[in-house]
């Protein structure tokens, strides 16, 4: 079941959102819970901490009262990056990049253009998704470390130190673990390519067995490709 | 007579020699000349005077006096670096000093008591300790501890008004010390009142300092923040006017007229940003994010208190936050600007007993988690790894990192005044 929860003062905007949800919901057949609330208050708090089901907020950022759309987006996201959520906005630009990315933000949707069309995209979009948040959690001395599963495109063993590296698109990671260990708090998408790698599957686009190498989809081409390990591979 | 023209060349002859003792340790030449050696002379006259005919021993602020005018006049040198020298002087004489009477004192004992020959001994015991100073000056060890001590002294930041204090204070001690040497009790009762008093005029002489430095600060906040509102209507109307004149280009210049705009319209959106920072900081951050203004990031400040940071803080943690956050900011910029997002986001509240700092930067490359925040550890080309390091340390900051993805965020926390 999802949930959806909607946080908008305007009753307009309100009934629009729930009939592109109920449409969507019987096109699709899944099953819903939609709640609304026009405000910040005990009972959306109540939902915030909520853990049973997975949600989707939808909020405006202009709301009444002292608790803005982007205040209760930082409260979901301090226990929760399951979650999806959506801003109804009318901000700028720079407004969206940041905090699209700080809190992890579906979409963000203006009132007044497209805003039918863009909302129902969105709900498709993230039922298809299936809630991909799964997240490899690293703690350390000095700083904490969570990278979505998804993200990740392969890592390695480090040849000097006894630590692994953790390669997504612009930052490489130094952990101190072993493969093994990370091996084991990963999913399927997670396979061994060789002794000292293991890569995402969703990431890989061409294996060359003979030559020992792997292509992401990046265009970056690891030379760690064990012939040891291709039943797994191509199961 | 013969009592005065001992105790006149042996000042002569110690002022040659402290001179020269200055010289070599301070690494600065004296020039003597016909004028220099008069000056000298009269000043025997004058200390023969004071230590034969004048009852109260203020030798020790004459001496002083005199010292730092003849240095300044014939060296250049500055009101700081005389100070220091002459300090530095007066601690190897005093260990001279010490030695000497040791050995006297034991000379007296084991082989022939010369207290009686105090008068002579006195200015033969000088020339001798002149002497020794001389040879120490120049020992290449010496030297090389006081170079040492010259840089850490040039490094503090006091300021010539505390030296001079501070050396008025030393030297009304050592007055009152000399007329009380025989009554003990008086000496101390005297020595911790004079103590007490200074540090008193120092405390009242740093509020003042602070509150002048800090009226300055607030000013120049509202000045800055006019100064954004007119940069902030200057780059709109320049933008509409760009947009009036494409109208009427060619291609080409349409082109470069929205490159302009561009590029006008990415700082244009810093500036206001950054306009919405706590007052007592505010300053801080836009000299900091100046630099990287064109630089085109994404910076969203989300600020949530509603007085000027003054109010919540004490200054001592006021100075901890400044330096914490000009640190994690310029980090936070450095990362931010060659990633490919280039996000910044600030965020400032509160709780019941702190304040709290966010930030959070986009930031692409290498990270050894282990490593993070260890001394001499950076990811930055040119960086050298003090400035995280350096803050973990702090007691009265309680900081705490966090990497989600591709963002890297740092949380600042504060103590409030109660």
């Amino acid at each position: 079941m999802i949930k959806f929860i909607i946080v908008e003062d305007d009753k307009n905007i309100q009934d629009i959102v729930k009939k592109v949800i109920r449409k969507i919901s019987m096109l699709n057949d899944f099953e819903i819970d939609v709640k609304y609330y026009t405000k910040f208050n005990k009972d959306l708090k109540k939902e915030i901490d909520e853990e049973l089901y997975r949600k989707v907020y939808i909020l405006d950022i202009e709301l009444d009262g002292n608790v803005s759309g982007i205040d209760i987006a930082h409260m979901i996201r301090d226990n929760d990056w399951d979650s999806e959520i959506i801003f109804i906005t009318s901000h700028d630009k720079m407004f969206e990049t940041v905090h699209r990315n700080i809190l992890d933000v579906f979409d963000f949707i203006e009132k007044f253009h497209d805003f039918t069309k863009r909302l129902e995209d969105d709900i498709k979009l993230i039922y298809n998704q299936k809630f991909d948040k799964k997240m490899l959690k690293v703690y350390s001395k000095n700083a904490d470390l969570e990278i979505y599963f998804k993200n990740i495109l392969y890592i390695t063993r480090d040849k000097e130190d006894r630590k692994i590296i953790i390669y997504t698109k612009d930052i490489s990671f130094k952990i101190v673990s072993t493969l093994t260990d990370v091996f084991d708090k990963l999913d399927d998408r997670f396979v061994r390519m060789h002794r000292s790698c293991i890569a995402n599957k969703d990431h890989v686009v061409q294996y060359c067995f003979n030559d020992g190498y792997f292509i992401l989809d990046n265009g970056k081409k690891v030379m760690m490709l064990s012939k040891k390990y291709r039943k797994e591979i191509l199961k | 007579m013969f009592f005065y023209l001992i105790s006149y060349i042996s000042i002569m002859i110690i002022q040659l020699v402290l001179f020269s003792a200055f010289s070599n340790i301070s690494k600065k030449s004296v020039k003597l000349n016909s004028i220099n050696i008069l000056v000298m002379l009269l000043y025997s006259f004058f200390e023969i005077f004071l230590s034969f005919f004048v009852s109260v021993p203020i030798n020790g602020l004459t001496c002083f006096a005199y010292f730092y005018w003849y240095l300044k006049w014939t060296m250049k040198l500055d009101f700081k670096d005389i100070v220091f020298y002459i300090f530095i002087l007066w601690l190897l004489g005093i260990g001279i000093d010490i030695l000497f009477m040791l050995i006297v004192s034991l000379f007296n004992v084991f082989v022939v008591d010369v207290s009686s020959y105090y008068d002579l001994m006195k200015p033969v015991a000088s020339i001798i300790m002149a002497i020794l100073l001389q040879f120490m000056s120049k020992n290449v060890h010496v030297k090389h501890i006081i170079s040492n001590l010259y840089v850490k002294f040039k490094s503090l930041k006091i300021n010539s008004f505390k030296i001079s204090l501070i050396l008025l204070v030393y030297l009304l001690i050592d007055i009152v010390c000399i007329i009380n040497i025989n009554n003990g009790y008086n000496f101390v009762i005297l020595f911790s009142v004079t103590i007490l008093i200074t540090y008193i005029l120092y405390c009242r002489y740093e509020i003042a300092s602070l509150k002048i430095t800090n009226d300055l600060i607030l000013k120049n906040n509202k000045f800055y923040i006019k100064v954004i509102d007119d940069y902030h209507l200057l780059k709109h109307n320049l933008i509409n006017q760009l947009l009036g004149l494409k109208t009427v280009s060619t291609k080409k210049a349409k082109l470069i007229i929205d490159d302009l705009i561009k590029e006008y319209n990415s700082s244009f959106k810093t500036v206001k940003n950054v306009k919405d920072i706590p007052d007592g900081l505010s300053g801080l951050v836009f000299e900091k994010v100046y630099n990287y203004i064109n630089e085109g990031l994404n910076i969203v400040v989300d600020n949530k208190l509603r007085d000027n940071i003054f109010l919540y803080l004490t200054p001592r943690n006021y100075n901890v936050l400044c330096e914490s956050l000009g640190i994690t900011l310029d980090n936070a910029l450095e990362s931010s600007v060659k990633s490919d997002k280039k996000i910044l986001y600030l965020q400032f509240y509160e709780n019941k007993n702190e304040i709290i700092v966010v930030l959070i930067n986009s930031f692409a490359g290498f990270i050894d988690l282990e490593k993070l925040g260890n001394f001499k550890y950076t990811s930055k080309d040119n960086g050298h790894g003090y400035g995280l390091f350096s803050l973990f340390l702090k007691r009265n900051l309680n900081i705490k990192t966090y990497i989600k993805n591709d963002l890297f965020k740092v949380e600042l926390k504060i103590v409030k005044k109660r």
